[in-house]
């Protein structure tokens, strides 16, 4: 093969000449051309290693189709593998690379495979690591070496310096590809008014016209681009491929914007990932030219014919000096005519007996020998084409006399056209084979809100094509499909494919189905052999049509020769359907912003500013963002935390609460609708009191616990945990609009609204009193479960008394835009009191000591019971989870059940051990296990909250605490769960 | 009058390298009230918006206003009143057997999109058409932003306001911020 840049013609800017490096060499390009024409420019053949045997490979189409020449773009963080040299836009100072291949392209040490090759057939890998060997540990140590010497280029571990953006569009008509369909349908429904998205996953709009000599098109295509361009209702998105059709008229749509420079422009994001709505689609998605199977069918040199055409037509490259065309349709007529033309010698076998004369006469006309009845049977040369074996063929595809050599330096090969159908059969249709057209077609139902059109709908011929476009956005229906002409029609009279073999039936060498995936034709006959009936089964196993290619050049031909073996039709032999994407998509563009800082949304308290210049360190809790502890109280978490929870039982200590979910519960019924909800009761309930409650689900399993404030006659203000607020609304608007609809209640999330902090320690009532000087916090005028009206520094709040932390404690709410200034003046008046912030750790540390459940005891999984809670059912009406709670799964009395622990030794328990008898084997579930673990300052010991099988008649036993991720064995008493101040007289006080 | 300190206190406006086409603006709402009610809403909730000058409940995509009072009706048996200055007296009016009014002022913040790059901006952030044809002048719809729920305002020709959820306000302000880069914006304090 001798490539060579042509003198003229071609699409590309001859006046601006720019330097590209493959494999580190610099090779001579002009704008635009692509990589893959560059390299045939530059007569670089061989570009590529194959998947498995690590043949040599060349360029083979001019689309997206291409399975052979992917590369490795760019360097460095921005390295991107298996990006295919035909898309690939050629930009000043690209630099690619090939891959698969060690130490070089072309001296390759994996290239020793070939040699393995009768082993290393269909699914080896399930048969050579079944027995004699016991277990996987044979395969675990090969898998290593095996993904090494196969494999698809590598990928970047830096972090992607690029950015992406996602964006949403709407749009009356999505029109998909801009070839003359697509033009044709752009045209119409532009100049109706309608809101038209034309999408062009090229940089140009032109589609196949493009691969036609341009002085044919240029004039028609500049007209028509410039009316698009002027139509206000039109928008043009080149460089963008539409990768997937979904449910609704959504299409997703990959935007190229800055991949054809060598660095996006400061702010700009390389690619944008469309989410396109639309109210009806059309589909001119073109066809994509299939190969011929023949021995040798994958050395550098063997072509699509049309793609030659393209490279000729639009890039000004001549791939190759002495062409064989080989054909099974009319198509490659036009191929053989552009070579002729280009100066090349060309012969051209078609594998049909007979063709119009209108065909063959302006090939001999230009001295193109043709040979009638023939077909190629094997390509000769290793690492580029050396020559062909021709021979006439019978009607099964075998040689009819010996085969006979000739030399050749490029083979165009078309086994007729697969329409582009992959956008409608992702919608869940089934193509027909049309044994007609020698294609599948989309016959079998039509998608409403979604046409095909032009070679995509099986149409042959551009005049067609373009009508068809003007006609089915103006009627928007779909319409009847025109009569094809001779000109440039694939349609006409095609032979069906199937394998060009020996007498024997047996391809003379090694034939590939899949070139992506190095799946040959012996490969599919094993597969048969093997009894591998179904097509998606040998799909699988073969994985012919598993590549990145997903099958666009290798489908056909495996069903064909399934066909050809089960001596069936192709349409007998199965059908193939399309999943997105159809071309791969960086997941950058899927993600968008929202990776790094927008990887979820973070919440924030008023104070949370606040918190980290005074030196907390965050928690995640959920979405929130909490102070977990403040580094001024000791050197890190451990010594902080129990400092913090010290000075709480020690003085008075101030946290952040605004993350507890907060619901108003508003109207005439809403203390029917707590009774409901509540397993305890709420009639009785005055205003200015508040009350704590749990409610279960309706399996009777405990969904969420808090407090809740009568605030008026009708209005109530409820609490829920942290994690569970969402949870606890929905649940509630749930019942209200179904099963509770008599129920004269809003219920409203007012978490937003009001921030909340704990101030709690024996000094509380004395800082409290300080600053809200105008009410009376003593015992009598506030005793627990209270709440007032109160003002501090001008501020309105209101004051609950309640203890989480089982010292003195007060809950204080104000709106959240007041809640810093509010904070500030509790801290500001702070020191006379020795107040402390505090974090979360404290503040579980203190609950535990307390022993008060959360969320590690709230865990979906445990009953009333289990938690101790039991008293708080009410017995005289029924409630969410009362019918439930009953199961006789729940009443066992085998459950475990909440207990403390107190762990033996200096070094606490890991949360999630389990626990078992001090005697007995250490196997299985355990007895129960830790929940909520801590060092408790109050008792200098570690301690814990456990569930532990009839855990409260157990009290006193001695137990094993085992964590078997570090595979240690613990100690502990099991005691009350109550560890500290069981009476309450100092939350009482 | 005490000041409502706004939640976007650290802001981190990146360098936008292109020309700004977008002036981006936070700001608290004012008097945000929530009335509601259950069973005939019509019923229970036409009085008072009779007399805060509205014909009735009104519909789901276009705002009611009168004078400086805007009403979106958010559900069926929901209506948000928003007011630059005072909406207290609104509670008197409701029949708290029939209906109830709810403070959110401090619930929500306000985010201010100016210019002809608006629809550009928000098709970056919201699943919602914003052409003129489709989404009008005072027309307002409720969606999401970054998973979070969002009620969007168009308030003239090219200017928008996003009401946001204030405990999520500043993860949505880097969001927006970050989605307008490409597009080029300036922040004005205050002046959503």
């Amino acid at each position: 093969m001798t490539a060579s840049r042509l003198q003229q013609g071609g699409w590309i800017d001859r006046s601006r000449e720019i330097s590209v490096r493959f494999d580190g060499e610099a090779l001579s390009a002009h704008p635009g051309d692509t990589l893959a024409s560059a390299l045939l420019a530059n007569d670089r053949v061989m570009v590529a290693r194959s998947f498995k045997y690590h043949r040599p490979r060349g360029v083979y189409s001019a689309g997206a189709e291409e399975p052979n020449a992917l590369v490795n773009l760019r360097d460095g963080a921005r390295s991107e593998p298996n990006t295919r040299a035909t898309q690939i836009e050629v930009y000043e100072g690209l630099a690619a690379r090939s891959q698969n291949a060690w130490p070089s392209l072309r001296w390759d040490v994996g290239a020793l495979n070939q040699l393995l090759s009768p082993a290393i057939h269909a699914g080896f890998y399930y048969k050579t690591f079944i027995g004699p060997f016991k277990g996987t540990d044979f395969w675990m140590r090969c898998e290593h070496f095996i993904r090494k010497a196969a494999g698809m280029g590598e990928g970047q571990r830096a972090a992607d310096p690029d950015s992406y953006e996602k964006v949403n569009a709407y749009c009356d008509l999505l029109i998909v590809g801009s070839g003359p369909a697509g033009l044709g349908a752009a045209l119409a429904a532009g100049r109706s008014g309608a809101r038209v998205l034309l999408v062009e996953q090229d940089w140009q709009l032109g589609g196949s016209l493009l691969s036609r000599p341009r002085g044919q098109t240029e004039s028609w295509l500049t007209a028509v681009r410039s009316e698009l361009n002027a139509l206000p209702n039109v928008t043009l998105l080149t460089r963008t491929t539409v990768f997937g059709a979904y449910d609704s008229e959504v299409y997703g749509a990959v935007e190229r914007l800055w991949d054809h420079v060598e660095t996006p422009p400061e702010g700009q994001p390389r690619q944008r990932y469309w989410q396109i709505r639309t109210k009806r689609a059309v589909l001119a998605t073109g066809a994509l030219e299939q190969p011929l199977v023949f021995a040798g069918n994958d050395r550098p040199g063997v072509m699509l014919a049309g793609a030659i055409g393209s490279y000729i037509n639009r890039f000004a490259v001549r791939p190759g000096r002495v062409a064989l065309v080989a054909t099974n349709n009319d198509s490659a007529y036009a191929t053989a005519l552009d070579l002729a033309a280009a100066g090349a010698e060309v012969t051209l076998l078609d594998s049909r007996n007979a063709v119009p004369d209108s065909l063959t006469r302006p090939l001999e006309e230009r001295g193109v020998s043709i040979k009638c009845g023939h077909a190629v049977f094997a390509a000769r040369g290793h690492e580029r084409v050396g020559g062909a074996r021709i021979a006439p063929v019978g009607p099964d595809g075998r040689a009819l006399a010996a085969l006979e050599d000739i030399t050749c330096d490029l083979i165009a090969v078309s086994g007729g056209w697969a329409p582009a159908l992959h956008l409608w059969s992702q919608r869940q249709q089934k193509p027909t084979y049309d044994p007609e057209r020698a294609c599948f077609r989309a016959l079998g139902g039509w998608v409403a809100a979604q046409s095909l059109i032009g070679a995509a709908a099986g149409t042959g011929g551009t005049a067609a094509a373009h009508a068809e476009g003007l006609a089915i956005a103006e009627s928007g229906t779909q319409p009847d499909l025109p009569e094809a002409d001779l000109g440039d029609d694939w349609t006409r009279a095609p032979q069906q494919q199937m394998p060009f073999t020996g007498l024997n039936g047996k391809p003379t060498g090694k034939a590939f189905i899949d070139l992506q995936h190095d799946v040959s034709v012996t490969d599919i006959d094993l597969a048969e052999q093997e009894g591998y009936r179904s097509v998606e089964h040998l799909k699988r196993y073969t994985t012919s049509g598993m590549a990145t290619d997903q099958g666009k050049t290798s489908n056909v031909n495996a069903l064909a020769r399934i066909a050809q073996l089960r001596g069936s039709s192709i349409g007998e032999a199965g059908t193939t359907t399309f999943r997105p994407p159809y071309t791969p998509v960086a997941i950058g563009a899927l993600v968008g912003h929202d990776c790094g800082l927008h990887f979820r949304p973070i919440r924030r308290t008023a104070l949370h500013d606040w918190h980290e210049s005074n030196g907390a360190v965050m928690t995640e809790a959920g979405p929130w963002m909490r102070p977990w502890y403040y580094q001024d109280a000791g050197a890190d978490l451990r010594q902080a935390y129990r400092q913090e929870a010290e000075h709480v039982r020690k003085h008075v200590g101030l946290v952040d609460v605004s993350t507890l979910g907060k619901i108003q519960v508003q109207g005439p019924d809403a203390a029917e609708f707590l009774n409901r909800v509540y397993v305890n009761g709420w009639k009785s309930l005055a205003v200015g009191r508040l009350r704590y409650g749990i409610m279960l689900r309706d399996d009777g399993i405990v969904l969420d616990d808090g407090a809740t404030a009568r605030l008026d006659t009708h209005d109530y203000f409820m609490s829920t945990t942290t994690a569970n607020a969402a949870k606890v609304l929905a649940f509630a608007e749930e019942l209200l609009q179904t099963a509770w609809r008599d129920l004269r209640v809003q219920v409203t999330s007012v978490t937003d609204a009001w921030a909340a902090f704990a101030i709690a320690g024996p000094k509380a009532r004395g800082l409290l009193s300080s600053l809200a000087k105008e009410s009376d916090l003593s015992p009598s005028a506030l005793p627990n479960n209270h709440w007032i009206k109160a003002e501090i520094a001008g501020i309105a709040l209101r004051i609950h008394r309640m203890s989480y932390s089982g010292e003195l404690a007060y809950e204080l709410y104000c709106p959240s835009g007041h809640g810093r200034a509010l904070w500030e003046a509790i801290v500001a008046a702070g020191p006379a009191f020795s107040l402390k912030p505090y974090g979360t750790e404290a503040m579980g540390a203190l609950r535990i000591e307390k022993g008060h459940v959360a969320g590690p005891e709230l865990d979906g999984r445990t009953t009333l019971a289990d938690l101790c809670l039991e008293g708080f059912a009410s017995k005289k009406k029924a409630f969410v989870g009362s019918v439930l709670r009953h199961r006789p799964l729940l009443q066992d009395k085998e459950r475990p059940t909440l207990v403390g622990l107190e762990i033996e030794g200096s070094h606490g328990a890991k949360p999630g051990s389990l626990l078992f008898s001090a005697e007995g084997s250490t196997e299985g579930q355990g007895e129960g296990w830790v929940s909520s673990p801590t060092y408790s300052p109050a008792l200098k010991r570690n301690i814990a909250l456990a569930f532990l099988k009839r855990g409260p008649e157990r009290r006193g036993e001695t137990i094993r605490v085992v964590d078997f991720l570090s595979d240690t064995t613990l100690t502990a008493k099991v005691v009350s769960h109550h560890f500290f101040d069981p009476e309450g007289a100092r939350q009482n006080a | 009058m005490l000041e409502v300190r706004s939640p976007i206190a650290v802001s981190k406006p990146a360098p936008s390298p292109r020309k700004a086409q977008l002036s981006l603006s936070e700001k608290a709402p004012g008097a945000l009230i929530q009335i509601a009610a259950w069973g005939d809403v019509e019923a229970a909730l036409t009085p008072a918006l009779k007399e805060l000058g509205f014909s009735g409940l009104g519909g789901y995509q276009e705002i009611q206003g009168t004078g400086e009072i805007l009403a979106y009706r958010t559900a069926p048996d929901r209506i948000l009143l928003r007011h630059p200055g005072s909406l207290s007296a609104v509670a008197k009016t409701l029949d708290p057997e029939l209906a109830c009014s709810l403070d959110l002022s401090h619930a929500r913040w306000v985010f201010g999109i100016e210019g002809t790059a608006g629809p550009d901006l928000l098709a970056r952030l919201l699943p919602i058409d914003c052409t003129a044809e489709i989404f009008a002048i005072d027309h307002f719809a409720q969606s999401a932003l970054h998973h979070v729920g969002v009620l969007l305002h168009r308030r003239a020709e090219t200017r928008w306001e996003l009401l946001v959820p204030v405990t999520w306000a500043q993860s949505l302000w880097d969001y927006m911020t970050d989605a307008a880069r490409p597009l080029g914006y300036r922040i004005e304090r205050g002046t959503a």
